[in-house]
């Protein structure tokens, strides 16, 4: 749902790593214009060991979805309610 | 419908991560069209078969002509028989339902307050508790005598409608419309909402349509004198998807029966009569049809067939009908009562009603002309003669319980069918309506003016109008209410509940099906057993254990059903250029049947018929000549003695087809499941044998389902493992959905930190499954490192847990309903009695107020334990000016009755339907209950290898790398040897390294070889190398205890672990005292009322032979039912003990003998010389002498009991006592 704070095997706090991993994975980075492959971005962001790596590369970040079910539904329902 | 036209496709998934695109779909869904178009393929069946129910010409319409129009009469039909009571001189009215119309989920009429917003989405309907709905109408026309046809419109009640279908408002809205609409971005649809509950029609195996079968079966012979075990069997299906199975019988002495089934109720009929019936023909063209035209080539070999059809024919003369009118005559004259005909319709037209509606109705059911009845005609002359060759030998049977011979009952179609019944059974109802207002109102004429101002407004208001709430029974239960059965063997477990448990147990609805619940009882396996046939259809992997093994099934990923007829309309024409002709000759050497959906269209020699077969499949795939891909060439070649040969040609829906590459093209084509045995289609491009293969599979792994083609590297696991895999995948605690806010389950399971898998095959991204986390990458070690992993537990890393691996919630909702307190004052009156909220001006103690708010209702965020206060309400009456008052000043809690503490999440409240300003009457309250794994719970690889968690285990005690890196997780290595699961191993392997290099690996089964320098350990290995680890993926390891390296290299890696649902907080059972039996005094059974847990036979025995004496008393005794009983010494009983009121009335205030138990069958009556000391007086004042010698022992409960009833069967149980 949201990135676990700490890795759950070794302990390292990858909490804060999680954006700058996202930056890197999907804006440019090389002159080419193309962002960086899922592997060296972690090595950048210093992540060395596998467990910290997957605790990065398989989070799946839920909570953007959970956001689209606003809680300020009024919102959602006076701006395409059912007839719109 | 051919899905190679769809423009603009979306990107294919591949098996990378693809954060960034994943995430540019979590923020903003897209506006057009799904990214997951598989996952909308996979659920089809459901919403295309119900969109096809009010479809222009769909089934509902063909039923509505079907049904045709019902006559009745007036005048009274028991009156004496005069000219003016004959039928023909009564009146006749006429009904007939012109159509029938389902609307959308709107308000009901009575909301007056709503203008503008009236239409109530399915969201409403979940949070609600209430059914998604439509208004259903029917336009009702009816006339008397040849009048005008007057025509009404009529209220079925309100129709449950499937969701995504074209009567509800999600249709082919976008995943940005649907979160709009509160629902999933991935919203499929395709099941119903009843009562706030999605319940679906689970897909049913029924007989394959239109084709004859040959069946031998042993139970045919009970049927009569004469029978054997031989016959040929026809569903039958109409255009509106009824169906009606006839029968064909081998008799000993040569002559077929028919049998049908009509209202549940079972029909012989000679077959001669109805063939008699169906055309104008003589006894020498109905021999030449069966055996071949006189002096053709081979029919001196036929002389089994001739000298039977000779004695069908002679024993036929009995009846002494010739012509047609005759036959027809006389069938109507005894079917005429069965079928419910009009009373003025001549027995003539009743025969005929009888051939329309039961004969062979799939070669027409309704506006039926001679051509129909020459197509029914030489059906039943093509099933006589497979009949002979099967009884003669020349023929094999087909098999019922291949899926060569078997379709799918598709949802929507079992929906129309039931709509079809209720509307016929209602019409019915409207006579049966009619002939008691005109018994009460001395048989008005129908002419007469009463007949016009009762018959809408009393006579057809009577009836029961509420068709929908039939169907809402239906959906809410699974039962099938029905007078005639609607050809279907079972009468319930037709529809289930379409749990949210995670994203697989969802999917794996849709995609089920049943061979139904009649099977089920069979005691035979036969019908359990995987058959080839099913390769490419049916999932020869994803089915249950134990006792629904092989009767629920799953589809094949990219198996699907066809749900409208294909076009053949240009195909008779076809076939007769390709050289088709009428008659057939005497062998089957010579001319083989032609058929497309069981209408022969003619006969051709063998050789030819392979010509035309291969002929109509390439134009079928070119897409030329008008043959529609969907349609099935089923060729049975020729053979000795196989399947009786021929071509059958399938084009209507409900058929099973998957994709296979067609090579004389290149190009795909669907093959169905009748012509697939008869086909050669290579698995993979390799095996392609030139001059035989016509077809080769896309890829080897469309043979197995969604669930099943998630499991890593299934290839290497020995095949059982992945049976428990498709099922611990689907009890998997995941994610069931994102709109959770908005969803009221029971019960929902919730997993915190879920996770991509690092190993997944591409199928993982195309169904959309990261949508849907269900488990977690974890670092699993396999060693012995504790003793707490023995027999499957495993050992948890307890900062792992700490950090939140696995956490996960469980959310309750329950409903509170002051309606339903209404209820037991007799009947459901409207009238509101309660109102939630503290009374007004009665006593509110400050403690209800630690739980509940100002409202009454519990405050959000709170915990609460059992008995805790979670609603407050009070009576109400009118008082007079539209308001409630309340009058006692008493109020009402209501309280949370689970064991476990949870936190109120969320209270909704729920208004009324009709949106007046009534106060509130219920409420849904959701709980969460947090649980973070504790020891007990369930664990599992994706490899059908499950375990409990034993201990957490302190990261300081785990052994680590040396990298410091310490695994989350410990598993026993004798986990492996015995269940061969190397497909675990390939996992750790490949997660290590996918994790290493930030890739995803493919974990597709069958993509590795077994050819040195090819398989997946070297290619895994080989990538581990290259990131500095070992080969084998062994690391060094240090024991957490004594810091020494140990003995061995362990075996780490990341494998993907899923938590199982099964908990022990919903488990646990454990009592000192508590709830007994009153019969016995033994413990009562049960969790949830606090009972105890039976020590049976088996665990006696094991005490017995352990010699634990001890622990056996206590816990068959002392935990028991124990008791303390009173015996007599002299004569060994127990039930004439009985306790003493006194020694007698004048030592009373002495009180010394009272409540000592004396035996009365010991004591006599006490005379006058007996002792008064020793006297003892019973509770009547009788006064007795002796029966001292009693004492009390120690007995089980239980033994008291068989002795009152051994008494009551006369018989004395003697106990000796000692000492």
């Amino acid at each position: 749902m949201i990135i676990p704070i700490r890795c759950f095997s070794c302990g390292k706090v990858i909490a804060d790593l999680y954006e700058k991993y996202v930056d890197l994975i999907s804006n440019p980075q090389d002159e080419e214009g193309n962002p960086m492959p899922d592997g060296e971005a972690m090595d950048k962001l210093g992540l060395n060991r596998y467990c910290c790596r997957r605790m990065m590369l398989t989070h799946v970040d839920l909570i953007e979805k959970l956001l689209r079910y606003n809680p300020a539904e009024r919102d959602i329902i006076k701006v395409s309610g059912p007839n719109r | 419908m051919a899905p190679s036209k769809r423009e603009k496709r979306v990107k294919p998934w591949t098996t990378d991560y693809d954060t960034r695109r994943r995430h540019a779909l979590f923020r903003n869904p897209p506006a057009d069209k799904t990214a997951y178009p598989s996952l909308a393929e996979a659920i089809q069946p459901h919403v295309e078969s119900f969109n096809g129910l009010f479809a222009q010409h769909g089934q509902l319409y063909h039923a509505l002509r079907d049904i045709g129009t019902k006559t009745f009469l007036d005048g009274n039909p028991a009156a004496p028989g005069d000219a003016e009571s004959e039928p023909r001189n009564r009146n006749r009215l006429q009904i007939r339902m012109k159509e029938i119309f389902l609307e959308k989920c709107t308000l009901p009429p009575s909301n007056k307050l709503e203008s503008k917003k009236r239409d109530i989405l399915p969201v409403e309907c979940r949070e609600r508790h209430a059914t998604y709905r439509g208004r259903f109408r029917g336009r009702m026309e009816y006339r008397v005598n040849d009048g005008e046809w007057k025509e009404t419109v009529r209220e079925f009640g309100y129709l449950p409608l499937m969701l995504r279908s074209n009567r509800c408002h999600l249709e082919g809205l976008s995943p940005k419309e649907l979160v709009n609409r509160r629902e999933e971005s991935e919203e499929l649809g395709g099941y119903f909402i009843v009562n706030g509950i999605e319940k679906l029609i689970r897909m049913l195996i029924v007989n394959r349509r239109n084709f004859p079968a040959a069946i031998i079966r042993g139970s045919f012979v009970n049927r009569g004198a004469a029978y054997t075990k031989y016959g040929i069997q026809i569903r039958s299906v109409r255009p509106d998807q009824t169906s009606q199975t006839n029968v064909l019988h081998y008799l000993n002495d040569g002559s077929v029966m028919f049998r049908f089934s009509w209202r549940k109720a079972e029909y012989l009929v000679p077959v001669m009569m109805v063939m008699k019936a169906l055309v104008e023909t003589n006894d020498r063209e109905i021999y030449e049809s069966v055996v071949g035209p006189a002096g053709s080539k081979g029919l001196e070999d036929k002389q089994f067939v001739t000298d039977r059809v000779e004695l069908l024919l002679r024993s036929y003369k009995a009846y002494a009908l010739h012509s047609r009118l005759d036959t027809r005559t006389f069938l109507g004259s005894k079917f005429r009562v069965v079928l419910g005909v009009p009373e003025d319709m001549s027995d003539e037209d009743a025969g005929t009603e009888f051939l329309r509606k039961i004969v062979l109705p799939h070669l027409g059911s309704y506006d039926i002309t001679d051509a129909h009845n020459a197509d029914k005609f030489r059906m039943l002359v093509f099933m006589i003669r497979k009949l002979y060759a099967l009884v003669e030998g020349e023929c094999a049977t087909d098999n019922p319980d291949a899926v060569q011979s078997q379709e799918i009952l598709l949802p929507g179609f079992l929906y129309g069918m039931i709509i079809k019944e209720r509307i016929d059974e209602w019409m019915n109802a409207v006579g049966l309506s009619l002939r008691e207002w005109s018994r009460n109102n001395q048989w008005p004429s129908f002419t007469s003016r009463e007949f016009d101002r009762d018959f809408l407004g009393k006579v057809v208001r009577k009836t029961n109008e509420n068709i929908g709430q039939a169907l809402d029974y239906f959906l809410a239960t699974g039962n099938l209410v029905s007078p005639t059965g609607l050809d279907l063997q079972q009468v319930s477990g037709y529809t289930v509940v379409a749990e949210k448990i995670n994203f697989y147990r969802f999917i794996s609805h849709f995609r089920m099906v049943h061979r139904g619940s009649f099977f089920a009882q069979l005691k035979t396996t036969t019908v359990r057993k995987l058959l080839p046939e099913s390769w490419g259809f049916l999932c020869p992997v994803h089915t249950p254990d134990g006792a629904p093994c092989g009767l629920l099934n799953h589809l094949a990923h990219k198996c699907k059903i066809a749900t409208v007829p294909a076009d053949v309309s240009k195909l008779p024409h076809l076939l007769s250029q390709l050289g088709v002709v009428s008659t057939s000759a005497a062998t089957l050497d010579d001319s083989v049947v032609v058929q497309l959906d069981g209408r022969i269209l003619g006969f051709c020699p063998p050789k030819q018929a392979k010509t035309i077969a291969d002929t109509l499949r390439y134009w079928k795939v070119e897409g030329s000549h008008d043959v529609p891909l969907e349609l099935e060439v089923g060729y049975i070649p020729t053979s000795n003695a196989g399947q009786y040969p021929g071509i059958y040609m399938f084009s209507a829906p409900a058929r099973l087809l998957r994709p296979a590459k067609y090579l004389p093209l290149d190009k795909m084509d669907f093959v169905g499941s009748f012509e697939q045995p008869f086909m050669s289609i290579a698995c993979t491009e390799p095996e392609i044998a030139s001059g035989d293969s016509t077809h080769v599979e896309y890829d080897p792994t469309n043979i197995l389902s969604i669930v099943a083609n998630q499991t890593p590297f299934s290839d290497f696991n020995q095949s059982p493992r992945n049976m428990y895999q498709c099922q611990m995948g689907k009890q998997t605690m995941g994610t069931p959905g994102t709109a959770l806010k908005y969803r009221t389950d029971n019960k929902t399971y919730r997993l915190q930190t879920g996770q991509s898998p690092v190993v997944r095959p591409p199928l993982h991204n195309e169904y959309g499954l990261d949508n849907f986390p269900s488990g977690t990458n974890a670092v699993v070690a396999v060693i012995s490192y504790t003793g707490y992993d023995m027999d499957d537990a495993m050992i948890l890393n307890k900062s792992a847990h700490e950090r939140g691996f696995g956490h996960g919630t469980v959310y309750k909702a329950k409903k509170i309903d002051l309606a339903e307190e209404n209820k037991n004052s007799r009947g459901r009156s409207a009238a509101i009695t309660h109102r939630f909220g503290f009374a007004p001006d009665g006593l509110q103690k400050a403690a209800w107020k630690t739980t509940l708010d100002e409202d009454g209702f519990a405050a959000i965020g709170v915990k609460v334990k059992q008995g805790d206060i979670v609603a407050a309400s009070h009576t109400v009456t009118p008082d007079g000016a539209g308001g409630y008052v309340n009058r006692d000043g008493i109020t009402h809690l209501h309280r949370y009755k689970e064991p476990e503490d949870a936190f109120v999440e969320e209270i909704k409240i729920i208004g009324t339907e009709t949106g007046g300003t009534d106060p509130c009457q219920a409420i849904s309250i959701r709980f969460r209950i947090p649980r973070s794994p504790v020891i007990g719970d369930k664990f599992s690889s994706r490899h059908g290898q499950k375990g409990v968690l034993s201990q957490k285990w302190p990261a300081t005690d785990m052994p680590f790398t040396e990298s410091g890196m310490q695994p989350d997780v410990i598993i026993n290595p004798h986990a492996f040897p015995s269940r061969m699961t190397i497909g675990m191993f390939v996992e750790s392997l490949a997660g290590k390294s996918g994790a290493l290099h930030g890739l995803a690996q493919d974990s597709t089964p069958f993509k590795f070889k077994d050819k040195a320098g090819e398989t997946a350990v070297e290619y895994f290995g080989h990538q581990l190398k290259r990131s500095g680890y070992n080969y084998f993926g062994n690391e060094p390891m240090y024991s957490g205890i004594t810091g020494e390296e140990l003995a061995a290299d362990i075996y780490v890696g990341v494998v993907y672990y899923q938590r199982l649902r099964h908990m022990v907080n919903d488990k646990f059972q454990v009592r000192t005292t508590g709830p007994v039996t009153p019969l016995t005094g033994q413990p009562i059974k049960g969790r949830a009322k606090g009972g105890g847990i039976r020590v049976g036979e088996m665990e006696r025995d094991s005490l017995l032979a352990h010699g634990t004496a001890f622990l056996l008393q206590d816990r068959l005794m002392n935990c028991s039912d124990y008791t303390k009983a009173w015996i007599c010494k002299a004569c060994g009983s127990f039930l004439s003990t009985q306790p003493s009121a006194g020694v007698s009335a004048g030592s009373r205030q002495f009180g010394s003998d009272a409540g000592r138990v004396r035996c009365r069958r010991c004591s006599k009556r006490a005379g006058p010389l007996d002792p008064k000391s020793e006297c003892w007086e019973d509770r009547q004042g009788e006064r007795w002498h002796g029966g001292d010698n009693v004492t009390q022992v120690a007995v089980p409960g239980v033994l008291k009991y068989l002795d009152v009833e051994l008494a009551a069967m006369g018989v004395r149980m003697k106990f000796s006592v000692d000492p």
